[in-house]
């Protein structure tokens, strides 16, 4: 703590755990762009990671909100929130936005999946065949009209879905961006940023869990599915690195009564962070790295390796940006002239080794997911001329499959 | 609902997209239900908040009493000198502390006595910011060595016991 | 029961109709946007609602009112919260301005080390100014937080969820998580006394009648006189929340 703060902001009310939820719902938008790119904008060559994108999307998604009930001091009201919802808050849209995105990617990956949950319950045996059949919800009929009409309603969910991870997205940077008391979230720009960081790591990370999945299971990541997720990524990248500039720009440019307490918030509390995870490692390095590794001077290998390092680096940068807008905004006093501190305590609800738990929590969650819903496609090494065969075989995963 | 020709044999009701409907309304319904059963009575009445919440408000527990009026009428013999006195002004429970439960039960609960030096000094201390057309200062390190304030002045008519103010 | 359902799937529609009706009633949300062409003067219905008038000249730091509220709301007098605390400013000849504000003043203030340096000083004492268009009741999720139809704004202990929203929207850092209820809390202008006609603890707790507190449109109303007569200001007149809280003599400096 220095200069002066008031008296009650001595203590940071919005912890590590607000940190994590923006930064995992953000994961979660941008598998779930990439599976949409996939189903409505035919970008068959996603077609190996399309799946892989919903249920990471899905083991991400219920993860969200436990960082949040840590947070709550009174947790056991967080229905309150779908109870009596308050018009003006733009954080009570929560309850409502996310019970609609939960359901839509349940859905998705329901009728994605059905076909196969429906094989699972005529062929398996015992507690696997009772589990299949309830998921199946006894529609068992796999005729050609109904897988027909399946995937019609497959398209319709992935166009609905991107306007709702748009929604998400932008509410979570409206909470933000509405609170004009802060001047270093007061602005219009927040919920686009916090767009287009959602999709940048979200993309990142997909190809995190597509390139370490492949290796751990010992295949090769589809080539030409990770050189488009890379551009993708890489367009994505400028898009949220320049409105992320733009941002600061504007208001140092601006230079309105508060700048002076926002520059000294970046220049003294969190200039690692920002300009160093940020801004550079999360940013400028990966804006390099990635057309670099489209480069036919590498190896094969090698151009995987580098997007995969970017993609990490990207991975990182975002929860730094995540983490200087939530604390690095409470550090900045309301007085305008002082800034307070926070340190994450070790342990207790809000503390480091629940952070750290919670950031695990998906990955537990996907390896559980991952043995109800394959998402890995049979064969990657037939995969590239899969693709020219839109009706691919169902994927069944027999006791061989590893 | 009939979509294509192939489907005919296929019952409206073992159509996937019925059975997750009809999943979905279920839901709906028990979630609707359920908001109607546990939003309380008076949420809404007035406005987007629980009306009956202002009313719980008005009974919170008190701690300070109405005013010195509530004091005086029982300690007539401080009531013939503050009321002519400079400290006046002041509230009995400024310096006594919270007193609301004492006239009702005077010999259980008894306000709190404070007479040291600083206590008198957090109010008449020099000090930066505190403006003297407002409230006299002396300095507690020069102002008469280190006698307690109530030797020389009675603290519910402060002047000067021996020929000051008074 | 068939019935039942019906009529709940009829809320249902209801519901949807209302949504569809919220886009046109949005402005009722957005007062700022609508109603008021100065945000910072009080809209003109006075009657039946309170009035706070902080006399700065007056205050002379001894920090009573801090201790008055502390017992008065049954805030932890041990933990850094406060309904409302008093700052000290003071400007040298460099034109340093220096803030503090020593656990709330509660115990008053220390001596400054140069004090032939100081040119300007002088106390402000803080508290939640019940803003008209209160940013904190309306960033609330669940409608805990709301302001009365007198002019306060209250939270309801039993509803809010502790989610700090309203904290983080409040201007002048009048909020603050309760130590003890782990709710969201802030003064209430002793809402449980003035609705017995006392005054609130702080008020009377000053020795200097730093703090006015009446009921304003009320001819022989204190706070009426000083408002009508004297040069009043308020606090963060650009944060457009119209609050209820006046200051006399309020310099430049003070945040
Ligand atoms: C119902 C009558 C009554 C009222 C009203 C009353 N008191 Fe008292 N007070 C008493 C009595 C009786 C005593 C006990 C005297 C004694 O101990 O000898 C007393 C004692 C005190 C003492 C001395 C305590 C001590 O430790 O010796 C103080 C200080 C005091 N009162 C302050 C107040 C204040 C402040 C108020 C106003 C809130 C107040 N009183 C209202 C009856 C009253
Ligand atoms: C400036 C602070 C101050 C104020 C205001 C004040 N008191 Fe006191 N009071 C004292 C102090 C100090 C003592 C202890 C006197 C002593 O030690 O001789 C005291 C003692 C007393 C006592 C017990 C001893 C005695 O002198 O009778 C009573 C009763 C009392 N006060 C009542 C009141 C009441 C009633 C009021 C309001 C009208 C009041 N006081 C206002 C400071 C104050
Ligand atoms: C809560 C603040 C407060 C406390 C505590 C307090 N006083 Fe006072 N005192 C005042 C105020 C206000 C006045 C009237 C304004 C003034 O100073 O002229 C005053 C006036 C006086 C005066 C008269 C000054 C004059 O020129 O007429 C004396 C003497 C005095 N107080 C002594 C004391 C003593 C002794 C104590 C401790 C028992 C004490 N005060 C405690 C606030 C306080
Ligand atoms: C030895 C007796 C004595 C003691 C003890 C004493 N005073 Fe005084 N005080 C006086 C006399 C005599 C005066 C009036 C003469 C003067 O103005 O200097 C006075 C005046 C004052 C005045 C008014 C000053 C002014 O300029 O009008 C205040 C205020 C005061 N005293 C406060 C206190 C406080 C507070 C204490 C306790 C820390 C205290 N006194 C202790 C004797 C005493």
């Amino acid at each position: 703590m220095n200069g002066y703060i008031y008296p009650n902001e001595a203590n940071v009310v919005w912890t590590v755990m607000i940190v994590i939820y923006p930064y995992i719902t953000g994961l979660v938008a941008g598998a779930f762009i990439i599976s949409a790119l996939y189903h409505v904008f035919n970008q068959k060559v996603f077609k190996p990671v399309s799946k892989l994108a919903l249920v990471s999307a899905l083991s991400l998604l219920l993860v969200a909100p436990i960082p949040l009930l840590l947070h709550l001091s009174q947790p056991l009201r967080a229905f309150n929130i779908m109870l009596t919802p308050n018009p003006s808050s733009a954080m009570a849209g929560f309850g409502y936005i996310y019970s609609f995105y939960l359901m839509i990617v349940l859905l998705e990956i329901w009728f994605i999946y059905r076909k196969n949950i429906v094989t699972m319950a005529e062929k398996s045996a015992g507690l696997s065949k009772i589990g299949y059949g309830l998921l199946s919800l006894g529609a068992k009929d796999l005729s050609p009209g109904t897988l027909a009409m399946d995937n019609r309603i497959i398209n319709t969910l992935a166009v609905i879905g991107i306007p709702a991870a748009f929604g998400l997205h932008g509410y979570v940077g409206f909470i933000f961006g509405g609170i004009k008391a802060n001047p270093w979230w007061s602005s219009p720009l927040m919920p686009v940023i916090f767009i287009a960081s959602a999709v940048v790591s979200g993309t990142a990370l997909l190809i995190l869990v597509y390139g370490i999945g492949s290796r751990l299971r010992k295949r090769e990541p589809d080539h030409q599915c990770m050189t488009a997720l890379n551009k993708y990524l890489w367009i994505f990248l400028i898009v949220a690195v320049s409105l992320e500039a733009l941002e600061i720009v504007n208001a140092g440019y601006q230079a309105k009564s508060y700048w002076p307490a926002v520059y000294g918030l970046l220049t003294q509390q969190i200039p690692l962070s920002f300009f160093g995870i940020q801004l550079l490692l999360g940013g400028l390095v990966p804006l390099i790295l990635l057309p670099a590794a489209r480069l036919k001077s590498f190896a094969r290998e090698w151009q995987q390796r580098l997007t995969m390092i970017a993609a990490g680096l990207i991975v990182v940068g975002v929860f730094a940006m995540r983490w200087n807008v939530v604390i690095g905004g409470q550090l900045l006093s309301k007085t305008g002239m002082g800034y307070s501190g926070y340190v994450v305590p070790l342990l207790g609800r809000e503390g480091l080794l629940m952070a750290v738990v919670v950031l695990i929590l998906p990955i537990i969650l996907f390896s559980v997911l991952s043995q109800i819903f394959p998402p890995w496609p049979k064969d990657e090494a037939a995969i590239s001329e899969q693709i020219e065969v839109s009706k691919s075989r169902p994927e069944l995963r027999s006791g061989t499959v590893g | 609902m009939k979509n294509s020709d192939s489907d005919q044999k296929v019952k409206l009701t073992d159509q996937p997209l019925f059975r997750i409907g009809m999943i979905i309304a279920i839901v709906l319904v028990l979630f609707i239900g359920l908001q109607q059963w546990f939003i309380p009575k008076s949420f809404g009445k007035t406005g987007h908040y629980r009306s009956d919440n202002i009313q719980e408000w008005t009974e919170h527990e008190l701690q300070y009493a109405a005013g010195s009026d509530a004091c005086l009428t029982c300690h007539s013999n401080v009531k013939n000198i503050f009321l002519s006195g400079s400290h006046e002004q002041l509230n009995c429970e400024t310096c006594h502390g919270p007193a609301v439960k004492h006239p009702n039960n005077p010999m259980d609960s008894k306000p709190s006595i404070e007479s040291s030096r600083e206590f008198c000094g957090s109010c008449h201390q020099t000090l930066t910011g505190r403006p003297d057309t407002v409230i006299t200062q002396i300095d507690l390190g020069t102002h008469m060595g280190f006698a307690n304030c109530s030797d020389c002045h009675q603290p519910h008519n402060p002047g000067f016991k021996f020929g000051g103010a008074d | 029961m068939a019935k039942m359902v019906r009529r709940r799937f009829f809320s249902l529609g209801g519901k949807l109709l209302a949504g569809g009706i919220v886009a046109g009633t949005i402005g009722k949300y957005f007062p700022d946007t609508v109603a008021h062409a100065a945000p910072t003067v009080r809209t003109g219905k006075t009657e039946g609602k309170w009035g706070f008038v902080v006399d700065t000249y007056k205050c002379i730091g001894c920090g009573r009112c801090v201790k008055a509220c502390k017992a008065e709301s049954q805030v932890p007098v041990d933990q850094e919260v406060y309904r409302t605390w008093v700052e000290r400013y003071t400007v040298d000849y460099d034109k340093n301005v220096k803030i503090e504000s020593p656990r709330g003043g509660i115990n008053g203030f220390p001596e400054v080390e140069n004090r032939e340096r100081i040119t300007k000083s002088f106390f402000v004492p803080k508290l939640c100014n019940q803003c008209e268009n209160a940013p904190c009741t309306k960033v609330c999720p669940v409608g805990a937080t709301y302001t009365t139809p007198d002019g306060v704004v209250l939270v309801d202990r039993e509803r809010c969820v502790g989610c700090s929203y309203c904290i983080q929207a409040c201007p002048y850092g009048a909020r603050f998580k309760h130590p003890v209820f782990k709710v969201a809390d802030k003064c209430t202008w002793c809402y449980h006394r003035i609705s017995k006609g006392m005054t609130t603890a702080c008020v009377q707790a000053c020795p200097v009648g730093a703090r006015v507190f009446g009921e304003i449109g009320v001819p022989d109303s204190p706070v009426d006189k000083i408002l009508s007569e004297e040069r009043v200001n308020i606090l963060k007149p650009e944060a457009g929340t119209m609050p209820l809280v006046d200051y006399l003599g309020l310099d430049k400096v003070v945040v």
